[in-house]
């Protein structure tokens, strides 16, 4: 069901990036595919450790995909990332730091600041291991 | 071949790759792919969040550099995938230069419908409900909360507004709809997700992210002015969120 939400709310996501046409569905179920690792790993990992996880298959996915179907690997990256990235977090650091309930800002900060370090390190993890299997064939 | 043409045509690649939100080493690689082409000795591009620098030069020709600066940024992912597609045409000499110079031009603004775009921020937020654990008449409220939204944006454009205060208004309008719904809806309604997955559309998630992803590229200057970015964009929607909730806890 979850799931099934993902894939919607990607799917919509790309149609305000302006994503081609003819990737929305395979933007979507990459975006599906890892909200769906994430609800598997929340639960015994934490929320940071299972978007590493989820990133991790994200990240892949869309390079497997900007490899065959020869689009920039963003395209799939931006849609994909969209349910994971913490927006919702962002909006609350400035808005308990506005408010002046210190403790919920500094949670709220760190949070997303890991989040958002996590998913950028498993963007950057998996475009380095791809650089390095070309440069290897 | 006809340098300042080439040096014009990277430019334009590079210049519609930046107001796409493109990532700043992917604008720098798409223009030395382009100036490559030219076999020249010296090819140079420099590329950051708000603005762009190309240079080309050799021994037998005079310099050519041309500074662009860059306005206005959005995301326009099936910008990014055309220009990708030319310069690859273009390296690969299935264009000459003169074509994709052409072709770069001809590369449409939209290609979805605008009401299809509003469709689409109205399903994103109420699917983004469910995502957060609302219930199914969350869903409908924020899909309801979502139709305001697009409203509130619809009448910021149409003023003129700057982001930062489409922003604000937008934020606000949202809460105090939020706030309405939470109301007259006989069930009980957490506002707090409605009001979370409503301003989905606006919040810079893939921004902080992108930043801190061009942080660990090395682009340092790229990061921080994003991440500033980020800041500012999500102060205008806390503070828009909070007069929201002052006048709609006012009126309801």
């Amino acid at each position: 069901m979850q799931s099934i939400g993902a894939l919607i709310t990607v799917i919509a996501c790309a149609v305000i990036l302006e994503a081609p046409k003819k990737f929305l569905i395979h933007a979507g179920i990459i975006g599906a595919l890892g909200w769906c690792l994430y609800l598997l790993t929340v639960g015994s990992l934490d929320t940071v450790k299972a978007t590493f996880v989820a990133g991790l298959a994200i990240a892949c996915l869309s390079h497997i995909f900007a490899r065959l179907l020869k689009a920039p690997v963003t395209i799939f990256l931006i849609p994909g990332f969209f349910p994971l990235v913490p927006g919702a977090g962002m909006y609350r650091t400035v808005y308990y730091f506005l408010r002046d309930q210190r403790s919920l800002f500094e949670y709220n900060a760190t949070t997303t600041i890991e989040v958002a370090g996590m998913i950028a390190l498993s963007i950057f993890v998996i475009d380095s291991l791809f650089k390095v299997s070309k440069k290897h064939n | 071949m006809n340098y300042s043409k080439l040096m014009d045509t990277a430019i334009l690649a590079g210049e519609i790759m930046l107001k796409s939100g493109a990532e700043s080493y992917r604008v720098e690689g798409t223009m030395n792919y382009i100036l490559k082409t030219s076999d020249l000795e010296v090819t140079e591009a420099f590329a950051i969040t708000t603005g762009l620098v190309a240079t080309l030069d050799d021994t037998n020709i005079k310099a050519i550099t041309i500074v662009k600066r860059i306005q206005n940024r959005d995301t326009n992912l099936n910008k990014i995938y055309q220009v990708n597609i030319i310069s690859r045409n273009l390296s690969a000499g299935a264009f000459t230069v003169d074509e994709a110079y052409q072709a770069l031009k001809e590369i449409k603004e939209v290609q979805y419908k605008k009401w299809e775009k509003d469709v689409a921020v109205i399903v994103l937020v109420a699917s983004f409900a469910l995502l957060l654990g609302g219930s199914f008449w969350e869903v409908v409220a924020a899909g309801i909360d979502g139709l305001f939204l697009v409203i509130a944006i619809e009448i910021g454009v149409a003023v003129g507004m700057s982001v930062i205060m489409r922003n604000l208004l937008s934020a606000a309008c949202v809460a105090i709809g939020a706030i309405f719904l939470q109301k007259i809806f006989i069930l009980h309604l957490n506002a707090d997700i409605i009001i979370v997955a409503t301003i989905m559309p606006l919040v810079p998630g893939t921004a902080i992210t992108n930043a801190i992803r061009d942080t660990l590229q090395g682009d340092y200057m790229s990061g921080g002015a994003k991440t500033l970015e980020a800041f500012v964009i999500a102060t205008s929607i806390a503070l828009g969120i909070g007069i929201g909730l002052v006048i709609g806890g006012g009126i309801f």
